[in-house]
């Protein structure tokens, strides 16, 4: 546990912020408080603390400068969590001019100081960024410009640590100013490394860095051979020894920096005690010897140097690289055909870290282990499962199904077949379900029973059908559906009767009476199964649930007092149904009973809090008292929170406490809990906030309350995806991309953006004011295409990445559009009409890509692009009505493509043709006639007639 | 004694020292091999070579054996691990990486020829999902020349006849099959090849509309390959198919549901069966405008997608088919609806499973005008 947690935590609590964050948490010396947190790996409740200091604005001018820095540490945090190369190289420059800034803005104080020194670390980051990207670049002047951008960052950042080295060599006397030295010596090698990356195998630069890093280390081990930096240093060293193509000198540093170890105590068990920063050096050293052997096809002595640190560690996979090196351990035992062995360390690599990258690499390697040829080589169905199971969590859903499959295959004719068979079939089921497919997972469901009516899982997938089937039939009411039901539940009943829900018979009918809106007769169908039946607590809350909805029908009947005694039952069979269930699951060992009756629990408080948030029940005070304690009830699942947290916020709203509602969930925010159980409630503010703006705009488009409501509102909508987002939760792609498209208008809003634009072509703004709701909606837009290659979300992905000036990924999406919808006629030279009235969004679409694609061929004098650029615009022009404002854009753009392809003649031409064949050009109706003006006057000076 | 820590402020520690992706050295070209038999029990073997009429192995102790495909349950190949990630990358779908990695595996002069083959015949299958339909005959061409007694001798033979069925080039699948019945009556194998070729023949048939030629075929593939079972199934789904094309859903009826209900039925053959099924409801759904109809025809389509799913490598016609006959399914009932909500939704369903087929089967001929 981390030091210290519970007393931080404690300051965050709900009961605590009563009086404001601000005021609660701040006393003396805030930022320094804030700073310790941010060194402790509380980096939220750092941010806590900073945001309550700027919120308070009390601070000292020395805190200011104080939390700048901090704020700046934060952002370089922020900046390396980000997965896609290309924007992490902009974030850490970004952040590295906001270092220099800093230290030019506070020459003297001790934070610049502090920023000057660790600079060195933010060049090396973005060193090791761009490498990444240069390696993954395709297109040769794409990667010539990196590398320049390269050079230049690594030659500054060189020269500034020389600098230091040379002032500080003065001062050395000075116990501080040696430690500053020591760290300026250790960076300026270590900065050749990373420069020596960016360039080819062979390079005599990169021999002559990586040479010049080797000589300084050996220097720096000279002068501080007992410092644990010099052991950093060797790993490096081995790293540039490798480069240099000399293993044996690389495997001889590695080893000498695993000799840090040897510098600490052996525990009783004989375990290596390290502090955690050398146990962090000691696991990246034997991960780099790993690596290294493994390249070299010495697969034995790599697995051997793993698990000799494995085995003689103390905690070996809580350092830095500890579960790095048991995957590499993992991908050599695979690499050697270790199937065995490879398996078992996956499993304890994904038990290590269920649900972080780790553990997904664990099941990656499981996945990896099931496609040995003809046939599986896992060969155990029921480990297939598993696996299978362990991949739902991890999101692969596609992937469980194959394994799924493949568990079936195999399972064929072995004796476990038929409970083996069932079992994979729910999961199949319930793989549908969580899609929302609830056709294919009844199928699925049905077929577990069917196929293997001796499967231990064969009643309970009966019983999923069954629930399957009520549910289509309550979105459709089908005669199909009902009849299924009753066929389901008749077999359940007469083969499986000791089924904990072949009782529910009687239960089911009252539910089909319940989906057919006959809601009296339901409920006293349901109040007919006595206590101590199996599904009497359900029962009860089916009983509470009928009445409701039979409330709710008489008072949109105008009929509120006929309704009010149906509340009244309601009320008191939802309560009574929550504490049958608490106190029954209580008296049961029965894991899945337990479950069934908190998930009664659970749905009496939701309609029992729904009852309450009814207009006119003025009751909604009443639900936070309801809700007291269901947070530790339910604490085990997300969804269930998640949810009662919306009803919490809900109440509030209804009660006018908006500010209380806010603070509740920046309470819950602030509690930094897992982003699941944030999603819902933070959904709900985000939409009312929402709503509450919208309102407001429409009686003062110029209202800036409405503005800060969207603002707060953005905020909102990103923590209800977040869990999305990283990929804790399946993606919701219409969540998503509904969540993404409220931030694309949102943008279009903030940025000044006209109310009748809807594509980006014709926006003329060189940078975006406020791009950060287009960067979120793009990520959002990007995971939902990650479950659905729905083509509207592509367009708005696309558009936006316009919106933000990113040409290529705005070309790249959109290329990867148009490749998958047929647009254009088979001769590719007109637009098909049929296609348009079917998806007429294409249109604009199609324009956005010319121009992305004109964008990057500009930037990069790419003739290809040029060229296809050129296609689209003639295709729109010819397509397109003349005087319509696209026609005006593709004209303008054909037009710019033969400039840029040196085509003067053909534009001069097409120039004079718009003249002749329109009246005045546009007239200025869409900004194009002082264009074209322009056009022909530079046109006038390259064609000679 | 430990080291002091120098200063910095929540120094980075460089330790995102690349874990680095290099390419795999060279395999282990000897390793042991698992073979599971349908006794259930694993044996540790060398595989020596996978033919059309069975699996030749050599085990740890005692003489090598060949074993019949039919009672092959799986085979685990040791000391292949890129053959594995290639493997679970085409299962995964992902098409290009597996593709790569194949190329480079049938590159590897040192490949054992099991792997090889296994190699070549995904290769060849990885261009004809993709629809890139000469690279994918060549391919098959390839593998055939290869080993032209392979295991996936008639699979190859079916896959090139695909091919250039899909191109609407008859006469060429007519030469290719012509060629290809020479080359596999050449080739000295045992067993009920005839058969097989029977079937293939009567796919050709089939494609041209030639239905009661094509029935005929199969009728007498079916007599000739009552020896196994699988070939028998093929051909009598072969013949309902044919009936359902001529008209006579009534009697096509019978042989589907038959087949549907045979517990040692390929997945293949189920799928088919079903898919028949769907079809017959599904037209008396279409005609009645009846719903009800359509839903059970939809529920037919489904069993093929989501019970009887192929392996990946087996052919896909019949799970191509069902998920476009249960996107049509979903589509007339969104048509039939009248209230908006549900028409939407029904409308969204079929979309959603017409995404599915085209992100699965770039070229799948189920999507042609759609």
């Amino acid at each position: 546990m981390k030091p210290g947690l519970p007393a931080l935590a404690l300051l965050f609590t709900l009961e605590g912020l009563a009086q404001g964050p601000e005021e609660r948490i701040l006393g003396r010396g805030d930022a320094a408080f804030a700073r310790e947190l941010y060194r402790a790996g509380y980096v939220d409740l750092a941010k806590g603390v900073c945001a309550a200091i700027e919120k308070a604005g009390k601070a000292s001018p020395a805190e200011r400068i104080e939390v700048r820095a901090l704020y700046l540490d934060l952002q370089l945090d922020a900046a390396k969590e980000e997965a896609d190369p290309r924007k992490r190289k902009d974030l850490v420059a970004a952040v590295l001019r906001g270092k220099q800034e800093f230290i030019a803005a506070n020459p003297g104080s001790r934070e610049a100081q502090e920023a000057e020194d660790n600079l060195s670390d933010v060049y090396r980051l973005l060193g090791e960024v761009l490498t990444a990207v240069l390696q993954k670049e395709q297109d040769p002047a794409a990667a010539a410009k990196l590398r320049k951008e390269g050079e230049e960052t690594f030659t500054r950042a060189a020269d500034v640590l020389k600098q230091q080295v040379a002032k500080l060599k003065e001062l050395r006397d000075d116990p501080a100013a040696e430690l500053r030295y020591m760290n300026a010596c250790y960076s300026l090698p270590r900065t050749y490394y990373y420069h020596s990356l960016i360039y080819a195998p062979g390079d005599i630069k990169k021999e002559r860095l990586l040479e010049e890093a080797v000589a300084s280390f050996r220097e720096f081990g000279l002068d501080y051979g007992d410092r644990m930096l010099n052991f950093e240093g060797l790993v490096y060293q081995g790293l540039c020894h490798r480069e240099l193509g000399k293993p044996e000198e690389a495997l001889a540093d590695f080893d000498d920096a695993i000799r840090l170890r040897q510098t600490y105590e052996q525990n009783e068990a004989g375990l290596f005690s390290l502090s955690s920063d050398a146990a962090d050096v000691v696991s990246a050293a034997v991960l780099q010897k790993v690596l290294l052997l493994k390249d070299q096809g010495k697969f034995a002595e790599a697995i051997e140097a793993a698990k000799d640190y494995l085995g003689t560690t103390a905690d070996p996979l809580a350092a830095g690289r500890g579960l790095a090196v048991l995957a590499a351990e993992a991908d050599c035992e695979l690499a050697s055909g270790d199937l065995t062995g490879a398996g078992a360390t996956a499993d304890r690599l994904v038990a290590a870290d269920p649900n972080g990258v780790w553990g997904r690499y664990g099941r990656e390697l499981q996945g990896r282990m099931l496609g040995g040829g003809g046939s599986s080589s896992g060969a155990d169905p029921a480990k297939l499962i598993r696996v299978a199971e362990a991949m739902v969590e991890g999101g692969d859903a596609d992937r469980a199904l194959e394994i799924c499959g493949e568990a079936l295959r195999l399972a064929r004719g072995s004796p476990q077949e038929a409970s083996l068979g069932s079992e994979a079939f729910l999961l199949i089921g319930a793989l549908y379900a969580r899609r929302g497919w609830l056709h294919e997972a009844s199928v699925a469901f049905d077929a577990a029973a069917e196929r293997y009516p001796t499967g231990e899982m064969a009643p309970e997938g009966l019983w999923k059908a069954v629930l399957c089937y009520l549910r289509l039939n309550g979105q459709e009411k089908r005669p199909f559906y009902k009849r299924r039901v009753e066929d389901r539940m008749a077999r359940l009943a007469r083969n499986y009767p000791n089924h904990p829900n072949a009782g529910y018979a009687q239960v089911v009918e009252a539910k089909q009476l319940e989906e057919d809106q006959e809601y009296l007769k339901a409920a006293a169908l349901y109040e007919k199964v006595a206590p101590g039946s199996s599904s009497y607590e359900d029962a009860l809350l089916g009983a509470g649930n009928c009445h409701f909805q039979h409330a709710l029908q008489l008072l949109q009947e105008k009929k509120a007092g006929e309704a009010k005694p149906f509340f009244d039952q309601a009320e008191a069979r939802l309560r009574k149904a929550a504490a049958e269930a608490e106190a029954a699951a209580e008296k049961t060992m029965d894991r899945d009973a337990q479950r069934r009756l908190g998930d009664v629990g659970y749905r009496a408080l939701g309609t029992l809090s729904n009852l309450f948030l009814q207009d006119g029940s003025k009751r909604e005070g009443e639900v936070l008292a309801l809700l007291k304690g269901a947070d530790e009830r339910f604490a085990d699942d997300p969804a269930k929170l998640a949810s009662l947290w919306g009803l919490r916020i809900q109440a509030l709203q209804a009660q006018g406490k908006f500010g209380e509602a806010i603070d509740l969930l920046e309470s819950l925010l602030q509690k930094n809990p897992d982003p699941r159980q944030v999603a819902a409630a933070s959904g709900v503010l985000a939409r009312s906030l929402d709503q509450r703006g919208q309102d407001l705009r429409e009686k003062d488009p110029k209202s800036s309350e409405a503005d800060d409501l969207w603002r707060k509102a953005a905020r909102y909508y990103e923590a209800s995806v977040r869990a999305q987002l990283k990929g804790e939760e399946p993606s919701n792609a219409s969540l998503l991309d509904g969540v993404g498209t409220r931030l694309f208008v949102f943008g279009l809003h903030f940025n000044g953006v006209p109310e009748d634009q809807e594509e980006f072509v014709g926006w003329e703004s060189s940078v975006p004011r406020a791009p950060e709701f287009w960067e979120q909606a793009g990520k959002m837009y990007e995971a939902a295409l990650t479950t659905s290659v729905s083509y509207k979300t592509m367009i708005s992905l696309g558009r936006t990445h316009g919106y933000l000036g990113r040409w290529r990924e705005a070309a790249t999406v959109l290329a990867r559009l148009f490749d998958q919808e047929s647009l254009l006629n088979p001769d590719k030279t007109r637009i098909q009409n049929a296609a348009l009235a079917a998806k007429p969004e294409l249109l604009p679409a199609y324009l956005e890509w010319g121009v992305a694609e004109f964008q990057v061929a500009a930037d990069e004098k790419d003739q290809e692009r040029l060229a296809r650029a050129l296609h689209i615009f003639e295709v729109l022009a010819s397509s397109t009505g003349g005087e319509s404002r696209r026609w005006w854009h593709a004209k303008y753009y054909q037009i710019q493509c033969l400039l840029a392809q040196g085509e003067y003649k053909r534009a001069d031409v097409a120039v004079r043709s718009v003249e002749r064949t329109t009246e005045d050009f546009d007239q200025g109706k869409f900004g194009y006639k002082a264009k074209f003006l322009q056009l022909k006057s530079e046109l006038a000076k390259k064609v000679l007639r | 004694m430990p080291i002091t820590s120098p200063l910095s402020v929540r120094r980075a520690l460089p330790l995102l020292l690349l874990l680095s992706a290099l390419p795999l050295p060279a395999l282990a070209q000897a390793g042991k091999d698992t073979i599971r038999l349908k006794d259930g029990k694993d044996q540790t073997v060398k595989i020596d070579a996978e033919e059309y009429g069975g699996v030749t192995f050599t085990p740890a102790r005692g003489a090598a054996a060949t074993a019949p495909w039919k009672d092959v349950q799986s085979i685990q190949y040791g000391g292949a691990p890129e053959f594995a990630q290639a493997s679970a990358a085409f299962a995964a779908g992902r098409l290009a990486e597996a593709q790569t990695q194949f190329e480079e595996l049938a590159a590897d002069a040192k490949l054992r020829p099991v792997l090889k083959q296994h190699a070549l015949y995904h290769l060849a299958l990885i261009h004809l999902r993709l629809g890139r339909l000469e690279e994918a005959i060549a391919a098959h061409e390839n593998l055939l020349r290869a080993f032209p007694k392979g295991r996936y001798l008639l699979l190859a033979g079916g896959n090139l006849l695909a091919c250039h069925l899909a191109k609407k080039d008859v006469e060429g699948a007519g030469r290719a099959l012509e060629r290809f019945t020479q080359d596999v009556r050449g080739a000295g194998l045992e067993g009920g090849f005839e058969a097989e070729l029977g079937l293939l023949k009567a796919r050709l048939l089939e494609a041209q509309k030639k239905f009661a030629e094509a029935r005929a075929v199969y009728e007498v593939a079916e007599k000739t390959g009552a020896s196994s079972p699988a070939v028998a199934q093929e051909a009598r789904l072969g013949v309902g198919r044919c009936l359902l094309r001529e008209g006579k859903g009534a009697d096509a009826e019978p042989i589907f549901r038959g087949l549907k209900d045979l517990p040692d039925a390929g997945t293949r053959v189920s799928a088919g069966a079903w898919n028949g099924i769907g079809d017959i409801v599904a037209q008396e759904g279409r005609e009645k405008r009846d719903p009800e109809k359509l839903l059970e025809a939809l529920y037919a389509y489904l069993r093929g997608v989501v019970q009887y799913r192929p392996a990946p490598g087996e052919p896909t016609e019949e799970y191509e088919r069902a998920l476009a006959g249960a996107a049509d399914c979903f589509k007339f009932i969104s048509q039939l609806d009248r209230n908006p909500e549900r028409k939407r939704q029904y409308a969204d369903r079929s979309r959603e499973r017409l995404e599915q087929l085209k992100k699965e089967f770039p070229s799948s001929p189920y999507l042609e005008g759609r």
